[in-house]
């Protein structure tokens, strides 16, 4: 978030909505209406001095509700950008009552409440639309009482409830008597699959509540029972289904599958009785708890609508913005240039939004990689930093709120005493740009070699420091922050005298570690600007097409001897029925037409090299390419002798059946040359067992889009499912219109699965049907196995060995982190697409590729890279070749090199390695050094420490 | 060198020292993880105990038994190792490391005669200001109740 | 007019999916303009206390 706010290429509009476009893709223009925030952006500081001044009190959105905020406030802590803002509908002012208490406290006059809205015109070549997800607010669902008992609380409130810095600092309460709840109960599907007018799935809620059960009792350990009513748990998401098969463990956690019919609360104690009825017995039931938490819906934003007129682009039945149908792209909306990313299109978990944020990111940049802004870098004469240390100290106030606790005046005289301190300045807000270019001059005036600044974080503001010096020409690795404000003034308030001493000794350690500090320069490497795509399914060849569509060199290549992987056994695709065989025509035909080059029948032999720079030898040619995308795929689980798969033709799997409707060219589908009068599928084959403990995500969608092709030629449907987790566009409308045309779901215990015997030419298939409470025994014609996705060996462990990127405890290929990188990998420019990564559809697969492609070209569009300095080094003096480091180097960055005959030393990659320090911490002979953190700098730190004593 | 200080800083040293035993604690923070946790903390004005003082690490996997073994040998009465949680790590598996390492660091410190609890590993990441207020007041109290360290200056006078 | 118009790509929405989407825009050094109808960015993930399934943070 704060990356955003400090990028020189983005330009931040907050407190803005579009009002006006016109134009079409590569040449928009666009109207931005500016809402005034009455704070100036480059004067506030955030230090809340207004906030404190402010007579006005209202709920505060960001807490739900739960908690206060004034009229001036800034939304929450970590706030991008940090300035305050006036809410006019709150603020006396605006009813013509003068308090400007907030203008008086500002000691930097930064409020002004004289400024009327602003409108900007910007030219663009495309747009995304990420407008996210509100959440249904259920005060109109009397049946639930939310609106008459405090002691209901929607998701979205309870989660703010859990946040230590929420409401309740993290403490879970009751609200009508903020006590310990010993009993909560969460309630699923709120406002949706049905109800509210929402047909469809909200997606996250399932996840949400079962992380939220864990969190409370975490939080308070007095809870005694947690119970969670579902329909169907959907934990279909990448270690989703091992993070809930955990929750199960916990005895307190108890899940219950049926709908309350209403809730009620005791007017006395408060507590609310939940109304259900037994799935089991079929007896209506009386639940009490202290507290309910609704899963509340995800709604379109309130905004969708009006957006949607502005932009001229169509939204769907479900109100939230349509995808594009013919090419099942889901990333992009029914107007070409404009692309839709994470909730904007319908609800999604954060893996798939931040995904999604990237793969539209890979789409705009098509219309606009003519304008790429240029590598521009001034020439700076560096300073000459050698001799003895001359180090200057700089102290900041930050207005009071430093200044206001810590005794500055003795702090800056003590500081005058340390050893090689030439200069100390105190100054009211050091990063004001001010204060910085009279930095810059004491730099120069005092002939400085070391910046040592004891103000607010170095998180948020060593970067802006850094290039201070650098702009000079001072190595901005001569610099070092103290912190004595969020570590120091703001947490020891109450003991000024405590808390100057502290600071006084931090900042006598970062002296220390100064006199130590190296300039460091950051080595250039150069890309080459071509991507290899390894397999050419739908992934593969999306990334190929995406990437050439932005101008880059891509070469695909596939083992087998036809491009379209799965794609080419597929009948038709969700979310909106295109048939497989269209869509891969219709791909394969603007491969052609593209700059790709393809290679079938080829295998990769060897992978050296690193980002950048990767050597790769095929059986066809040896490339030489910046980065890697890998979509190589999964494979369907093979039944064997499961269910008689093996045994008998009319046991089938999922693909099987695609196979057998790919062929009715829009005729009945026939199984061993008749038409079934009846068929049944079994669910979870082969997934979410021991052996393969994930969801594989795409099975339930399929069979109810199967059911329903069968309900088209008359043949009778029972669905033997465990939980159906229609997830995905228009799965969950697809499941109520099997419900409606008489599919039967028959819901089967986790423990006990269906018995598939011989009966005469058909199957007789045995069952205990669970709602029902009792064995079910059914003659059918054929039998489907909704069979799992699995990892495609041996491939997947090639892959691995070759590419040095390490596989999940499900199989699959592991992405760099779920959310915040779910295509990069912990190799960087090695980049991943499709099911290789996890079971994803055709759709969610290409809407990843474009994603892999995204992060590829923001490497490959660069000549050169610069490495962080900032890494470990080998003296290789010292080193005995003892392999430590290499053993224990998750990135692969060491590796041993004979510098003689016989002689063995490691040397670190410099583009592999992190700069974590682990293996300079494990080394032996010490013969690595962790640049900036050396033993050195840690050890002055150190001694200094316990020397002066506290 | 050590003559030349100030007596400001003095002052303020001397009048604690009479009072009670003070501890003389080091906490290790990581970049990531627990040095922002620190810092969300701060930005909600959690209130703490100011009795220890913070060195920064790209990773809990970088503090190695050599710092830990320094930091009691001059006379250090605690040492708090931080982190982030399993599954959090910004290098993967570095706090992994990190507590294989710090295995190893406890049987030397074990050697040096000091008690166990002396020495702690802890999770904290950058939402849990609260955690990391709540985990100083705890360790401080702790080593404060175990008294100074024998091999401090205080330990050894008494 | 002889100044060449530099044309970027502009961003409705400042949640997770918005961020990452423009932040991935500038690093390949595409102009990018980010509109968020809210005073700060963040969207509902800011207001998640932890998500699943890693437990981590979410700002």
């Amino acid at each position: 978030m704060m990356d955003v706010g400090r990028h020189p290429n983005i330009e931040l509009y907050t407190y803005s909505e579009v009002t006006h476009v016109e134009g079409k893709a590569g040449d928009f223009r666009v109207t931005v209406r500016r809402h005034p925030r009455y704070v100036d952006e480059d004067l506030c500081t955030g230090c809340g001095q207004c906030s404190d001044a402010c007579p006005i009190v209202v709920p505060n959105e960001f807490d739900a509700g739960l908690g206060a905020r004034r009229a001036i406030y800034s939304p929450f802590s970590q706030a991008v950008p940090n300035t305050f803002v006036i809410d006019r509908e709150s603020c006396l002012n605006d009813d013509f009552l003068v308090c400007e208490n907030c203008r008086k406290a500002c000691e930097r006059d930064a409020i002004n409440y004289d400024v009327a809205p602003q409108d900007v015109t910007i030219s663009v070549g495309s747009l995304i639309v990420a407008t996210g997800i509100d959440v249904f607010d259920p005060y109109t669902m009397k049946t639930y009482g939310y609106s008459v008992s405090q002691n209901i609380l929607t998701g979205l409130e309870f989660e703010r409830m859990l946040n230590a810095s929420g409401p309740t600092q993290g403490h879970v309460l009751r609200p009508t008597d903020r006590r310990v709840p010993k009993k909560i109960a969460f309630v699923q599907c709120v406002g949706v699959r049905g109800e509210n007018d929402c047909q469809y799935c909200s997606l996250f809620c399932c996840m949400n509540s079962v992380k939220d059960a864990l969190l409370a009792k975490d939080h308070a350990p007095e809870i005694e029972e947690i119970t969670i009513f579902y329909s169907d748990i959907r934990a279909f998401g990448k270690g989703y289904e091992s993070f809930y098969n955990r929750t199960k463990e916990r005895d307190y956690i108890k899940y219950f599958k049926g709908k309350p019919s209403k809730i009620v609360e005791d007017p006395a104690s408060h507590d609310l009785t939940i109304y259900v009825e037994d799935t089991l017995t079929g007896k209506p039931m009386e639940v009490v708890s202290d507290m309910v938490i609704l899963a509340s819906a995800g709604l379109p934003s309130s905004d969708t609508l009006k957006l949607a007129d502005v932009l001229g682009i169509e939204l769907g039945q479900d109100g939230f913005f349509k995808t594009e149908k013919e090419n099942a792209q889901l990333l992009r909306s029914t107007k070409e240039g404009i692309f839709l990313c994470g909730c904007a299109s319908g609800p999604e978990d954060i893996p798939d939004s931040v995904a999604q944020g990237s793969g539209a990111a890979a789409g705009a940049e098509k219309y606009v990689a003519d304008f790429r802004l240029p590598e521009t870098e001034e020439e700076i004469t560096p300073i000459d930093v050698g001799g003895p240390p001359r180090i200057g100290v700089f102290l900041c106030h930050c207005g009071i709120n430093i200044a206001g606790v810590l005794d500055i005046e003795t702090m800056e005289e003590y500081v005058r005493s340390l050893p090689n301190v030439v200069h100390v300045q105190n100054d009211l807000f050091l990063c004001s740009d001010g204060s910085q270019k009279l930095l810059q001059e004491m730099i120069k005036e005092h002939r400085l070699n070391r910046v040592v600044s004891a103000a607010c974080t170095p998180r948020t503001h060593e970067p802006i420091f850094q290039e201070t010096c650098a702009r000079i020409g001072l190595n901005p690795y001569l610099f070092e922050m103290v912190n004595v404000r969020d570590q120091c003034s703001w947490v020891h308030s109450q003991e000024p005298l405590l808390a100057t001493q502290r600071a006084m000794d931090q900042i006598r350690m970062a002296v220390a570690r100064a006199q130590w500090l190296e300039p460091l320069e950051q080595k250039e490497i150069s890309v080459e600007g071509s991507v290899l795509v390894i397999g050419g399914g739908p992934a593969g060849i999306q990334s190929a097409l995406d990437l050439d569509a932005q101008g880059f060199p891509v070469t695909l290549v596939e083992k087998e001897k036809e491009l379209g992987g799965r794609l080419r056994f597929l009948d038709r695709l969700l979310p909106e029925n295109v048939p497989a065989v269209d869509l891969l025509q219709r791909k394969l035909a603007q491969l052609k037409a593209s700059g790709v080059r393809v290679f079938t029948e080829t295998e990769i032999k060897e992978v050296g090299g690193f980002v950048g720079n990767f050597e790769v030898s095929t059986t066809k040619e040896t490339l030489k390419v910046g980065s890697i995308i890998l979509a190589s795929g999964s494979d369907v689980y093979d039944p064997k002798d499961e269910y008689d798969y093996e045994k008998y033709s009319n046991v089938l799997t999922n693909m099987d059946l695609e196979g057998i409707f790919a062929q009715t060219d829009g005729g009945e589908a026939l199984i061993n040359g008749t038409k079934p009068k009846r068929v049944a599928f079994i669910q979870c084959v082969g997934s979410r067992n021991e052996d393969n403990p994930h969801c594989s995500r795409i099975c339930c969608p399929t069979t109810v889009k199967q059911a329903l092709r069968f309900r088209e030629q008359g043949t009778d449907v029972a669905v033997f499912y465990r939980d159906m987790r229609t997830v995905g566009h228009g799965a969950e409308e697809q499941y109520r219109a099997a419900r409606g045309v008489g599919v039967v779901f028959i819901r089967y215990p986790d423990d006990q699965k269906p018995v598939v015997t011989k009966s005469g030419k058909g199957l007789r298939i045995q069952a205990f049907g669970t709602m029902l409470n009792d064995t079910v025994n059914m003659e059918v014609d054929a039998v489907i196995l909704a069979a799992g996705m699995v990892p495609k060996e041996p491939d997947t462990n090639t892959f691995k060995e070759m590419l040095k990127v390490p596989r999940s405890p499900d199989g699959f290929m592991m992405e760099r982190h779920p959310k915040l990188g779910p295509v990069e990998t912990t190799t960087d420019g090695i980049f991943l697409a499709g099911c290789v990564q996890s079971p994803k559809s055709a759709a969610e697969s290409m809407a990843q590729a474009s994603a892999a492609a995204g992060k590829a070209a923001s490497l490959v569009c660069r000549e050169r890279i610069k490495l962080d300095p900032t890494i470990c080094r080998v003296n290789e003096a010292l080193c005995r070749g003892c392999r430590t480091c290499v053993s224990i180097c998750d990135f692969h960055a060491p590796e041993l090199v004979e510098t003689s005959p016989g002689i063995f030393v490691a040397r670190i990659n410099e583009a592999l390695c992190k700069g974590c320090g682990t293996c300079a911490a494990w080394c032996p002979t010490e013969a690595i050094a962790a640049q900036h953190f050396t033993d050195q700098q840690i050890e002055a730190m150190l001694e200094t420490m316990l020397e002066e004593g506290l | 060198m050590t003559e030349k200080k100030t007596t400001a800083k003095k002052k303020t040293a001397k009048k604690t020292e009479k009072q009670k035993f003070v501890p003389k604690i080091v906490a290790f923070a990581c970049n990531w993880c627990s040095y922002a946790g620190a810092d969300n903390a701060g930005v909600n004005r959690i209130q703490y105990s100011p009795h220890f003082r913070v060195i920064r690490t790209m990773c809990s996997g970088r503090v190695k038994p050599a710092f830990v073994l320094k930091a009691f040998e001059m006379g250090a009465d605690g040492v708090l190792v931080s982190g982030c949680h399993f599954g959090d790590c910004h290098y993967i598996f570095g706090n992994y490391r990190a507590v294989e390492l710090f295995e190893k660091t406890k049987k030397l410190v074990h050697l040096l005669g000091l008690e166990d609890e002396r020495l702690r590993l802890e999770w904290v990441s950058a939402a849990e200001g609260i955690r990391w207020a709540e985990l100083i007041n705890e360790f401080v109290d702790q080593i404060t109740r175990l008294g100074p360290s024998p091999l401090s200056e205080n330990g050894k006078k008494s | 007019m002889t100044e060449t118009e530099t044309k970027g790509v502009l961003v409705i929405g400042g949640g997770i999916a918005g961020i990452q989407a423009a932040l991935d825009l500038a690093n390949s050094r595409v102009k990018v303009y980010m509109v968020e109808k809210a005073p700060s960015l963040g969207g509902r993930m800011a207001q998640l206390d932890k998500t699943f399934p890693t437990m981590d943070c979410s700002i």
